[in-house]
């Protein structure tokens, strides 16, 4: 069963992090999967898209016009998200904006504000990780302690201090996500 | 009988020289192999030619292993060379619109990064092959076939010195310009040559010698008037010597 | 061997290092800067060499030189960086140097943009450079082949003593997908290769032989007509034993979608979905670039194939010279292309099958 996502936002929001992460997990499940970045020439505030698919099976195409889910870091992307989303896609929305499913056509609309959130876990850099935790969450597109123990491989490596604020971030999002089901 | 005097033994063995009667070219290359015989080096060396009369010395002239690089690049091929392969001697033979004007960006970064190879520079004010056209280092006031009016009367700016230029690098190990004008300065000139090659067999890098030449036939002159002219014009804007010595 | 999920530039960075790459030069460009930050560390771990030259053309140049003594060359660069090295790659294929070559291709022409394209067709299979020189072009399709086809290419560069060109582009570069990477060739077959041709045909010191001169042309004494004869047979050798194309559902295709590089992936989806709806649809993707593999096509079977839909990531078309040359009006062809970092999309290509489809019922 293949799954599609496209990560959408701005440079700088760590859109290609969260998109590698869930790669890795993915890796460590022993699934096929493929992570491509699209960026503007702004190494921070232009456009950032990553498309990530997961499946037992072989992977066609890397990337996609339509996702199965689609993840959008703002309401502020160049282009509008709603021409992402197949009739059956979810349309997760990060923003503080009083935005509706009705915005982007969306069947399926898990709206949220993950930068408020992950300042209200005290971690105001995990707005990628509340996210990554509410796509997860909604969807069991993987384990989530998998994918919290990938977050820790990849990120606490180098910063084992930010390990705590992480899963907190990343906890909370899962509450948020589980709690749309 | 005593040999006082012989050509070198790796001279004309493929090929006679095809330079010009009175180049300076002859003197040079055969200068190079003087020195690579002495040190016993011929075995071990690669030369990089250039493009133009100064790439002439390649087609055999001395017997020797050559890569010919394109137009202006030598000192890019190299520094791979050299790299990969550390315990051959590399230098390269190029002229004047070669290094100075096409390959100016190659040969300053070489310099610059300290290439532990060396550069035998054929300096003649022009560009000899392609018939008399303008050169980075044609003097002011030079009449070439691009400079009908003499150079810098319609903006072609003013002679590049070269060897003054890569003294501005910290890394170059070894910069000296001499002639070929008369056995005094053969001698020297030979002797900077040896250095050159002796820097690069200690590792101490990029070394180059630039040697003042003549071009008899794109400076319509006989080569007693070639040497006068060298002497009176040509020096004054690129005096001869040591500038660097480590 | 276990898989590795790497990205694109860092996979086929390693790819060459493990074929027995030793010296590497090049110059920043987006969308392969991974690749020259991967070797300037990983170079020096296994004795060999990597350079920054001072631009596209010093960088070219140094590979070139580098290819003189034996020692497995590699350069890497996105479009524009590749018509800079232009020059040099014509000497190179003149003077049969086995260098490789990535093209990661980006926009044009000119400057164009840093997203993906598919716009470098006609400068990668008909004109490296002045004086109508070829050599073997390889476009990979996935991660995985573009690592084995690096992998590989050091081999066939020295048996051909040809470059070898490997077409990719920003996605292929950029991606990240899981690969099985070779072994690591050991450094005595590497030594062993290295004296090989300096024994052979390279440069070294003359050690007591006599002298060699590496050029191509005229100048190095052979006659130029002489020696483009000789390059000639090597092309036709090449033509007759190099292509390479994969054949996918076509045997009883009536709907044919070629495509080649990383387009191919997302005409492969398209097949994919158009058999799961009961449309014979099937994929010609050329692996060989040059030489083309045009016997693909005649084997397809044309009293079936009532269309063929050519996608290729470049405005104007390119890929479909070829493929209009190998197709030889047996039956219709529609053209799919996109620019300026617009990636292929599969539904398109596959909305343009059920039109043609449509049309013939």
């Amino acid at each position: 069963m293949e799954k599609t996502i496209i990560f959408t936002g701005i440079g700088g929001q760590g859109v290609k992090l969260a998109g590698e992460i869930l790669c890795y997990a993915a890796v460590h499940e022993n699934l096929n999967t493929t992570n491509y970045a699209l960026y503007g020439r702004e190494k921070r505030g232009g456009m950032s898209d990553c498309y990530v698919a997961i499946s037992d099976e072989t992977i066609t195409e890397p990337v996609f016009s339509l996702a199965d889910y689609v993840v959008a870091f703002t309401t502020e992307t160049p282009a509008s998200p709603a021409g992402k989303l197949r009739e059956n896609s979810v349309l997760f929305m990060s923003t503080p904006n009083d935005v509706t499913a009705e915005d982007y056509n969306a069947k399926h609309f898990v709206k949220f504000d993950a930068a408020a959130l992950a300042v209200e876990v005290g971690n105001p850099k995990g707005e990628n990780m509340v996210i990554l935790g509410v796509l997860v969450g909604y969807t069991d597109i993987l384990p989530a302690d998998v994918v919290e123990q990938t977050i820790f491989k990849k990120l606490g490596a180098r910063h084992p201090e930010f390990n705590e604020l992480n899963k907190k971030a990343f906890d909370k999002g899962l509450e948020v996500g589980r709690s749309y089901k | 009988m005593k040999t006082v005097y012989k050509k070198p033994a790796c001279l004309g063995v493929r090929k006679r020289n095809s330079f010009c009667p009175g180049c300076m070219h002859s003197i040079a290359s055969r200068l190079v192999a003087e020195v690579l015989e002495e040190m016993d080096l011929v075995d071990n060396s690669v030369m990089i030619a250039g493009i133009g009369c100064g790439g002439n010395a390649s087609f055999g002239y001395i017997d020797m292993d050559v890569g010919k690089a394109p137009h202006g690049r030598a000192c890019a091929l190299a520094s791979a060379y050299k790299r990969c392969n550390p315990d051959e001697l590399v230098f390269t033979y190029q002229g004047d619109g070669d290094l100075a004007a096409i390959g100016f960006a190659e040969t300053m970064h070489a310099a610059n990064r300290g290439e532990n190879f060396s550069v035998i520079f054929i300096n003649n004010a022009l560009y000899g092959m392609t018939g008399g056209q303008l050169a980075p280092t044609t003097l002011e006031g030079m009449v070439t076939t691009t400079s009908p009016a003499g150079r810098g009367n319609n903006g072609e700016g003013y002679p590049m010195n070269v060897c003054e230029l890569i003294n501005c690098f910290k890394a170059p190990a070894y910069i000296a310009r001499g002639t070929c004008t008369d056995p005094k300065n053969v001698r020297k000139t030979k002797e900077y040559i040896r250095k050159a090659f002796q820097n690069q067999l200690d590792g101490k890098g990029f070394s180059i010698v630039e040697i003042v030449s003549a071009c008899p036939s794109d400076w319509h002159m006989s080569p007693k008037q070639c040497i006068d002219f060298i002497n009176e014009k040509m020096l004054p804007e690129y005096p001869l010597g040591e500038f660097r010595s480590r | 061997m276990e898989k590795e999920f790497m990205k694109g530039c860092e996979a086929v960075a390693e790819a060459a290092v493990r074929a027995g790459c030793r010296f590497f030069a090049g110059y920043p460009i987006t969308p392969q800067n991974q690749v020259p930050e991967y070797l300037a560390h990983r170079l020096p771990e296994v004795g060999g060499v990597f350079i920054q030259g001072e631009s596209e053309v010093a960088s070219i140049n140094m590979v070139y030189g580098a290819s003189y003594g034996g020692t497995r060359s590699l350069i890497s660069s996105s479009s524009c960086g590749m018509s800079l090295m232009s020059e040099t790659i014509g000497w190179a294929i003149s003077a049969e140097m086995p260098i490789v070559l990535f093209n990661f291709q980006r926009g044009g022409p000119g400057i164009g943009d840093i997203g993906p394209s598919q716009q470098d067709y006609f400068q990668a299979t008909k004109a490296h450079a002045n004086g109508g020189g070829r050599m073997l072009v390889y476009s990979p399709a996935s991660l995985q082949e573009a690592v084995d086809i690096v992998y590989e290419s050091f081999e066939i560069a020295e048996s051909y003593r040809s470059p070898v060109y490997i077409l990719m582009d920003g996605i292929t570069g950029g991606m990240m997908e899981s690969v099985e990477l070779p072994e690591m060739r050991p450094e005595d077959y590497i030594a062993e290769k290295k004296a090989a041709i300096k024994k052979e045909w390279g440069l070294g010191g003359k050690q007591g032989r006599i002298g060699r001169t590496i050029m191509g042309g005229d100048f190095s004494g052979i006659p130029l007509q002489t020696l483009n004869q000789k390059l000639e047979k090597k092309y036709l050798k090449m033509e007759e034993n190099e292509t390479r194309c994969e054949l996918y559902l076509t045997e009883d295709a009536e709907w044919i979608v070629t495509a080649y590089g990383i387009g191919a992936r997302f005409a492969k989806a398209a097949v994919n979905r158009l058999r799961a709806d009961g449309i014979k649809a099937g994929l010609v993707r050329p692996i060989s670039l040059y030489p083309f593999p045009f016997e693909a096509y005649d084997a397809l079977d044309y009293t079936k194939v009532k269309g063929v839909v050519s996608a290729e990531m470049s405005i104007p078309p390119q890929f479909i010279t070829d493929v209009k040359l190998a197709v030889k009006e047996r039956a219709p062809i529609c053209i799919y292309n996109t620019s300026g970092g617009v990636i292929l999309d599969s539904i398109e290509i596959e909305k343009m099958v059920r039109e043609m489809a449509g049309k013939e019922a």
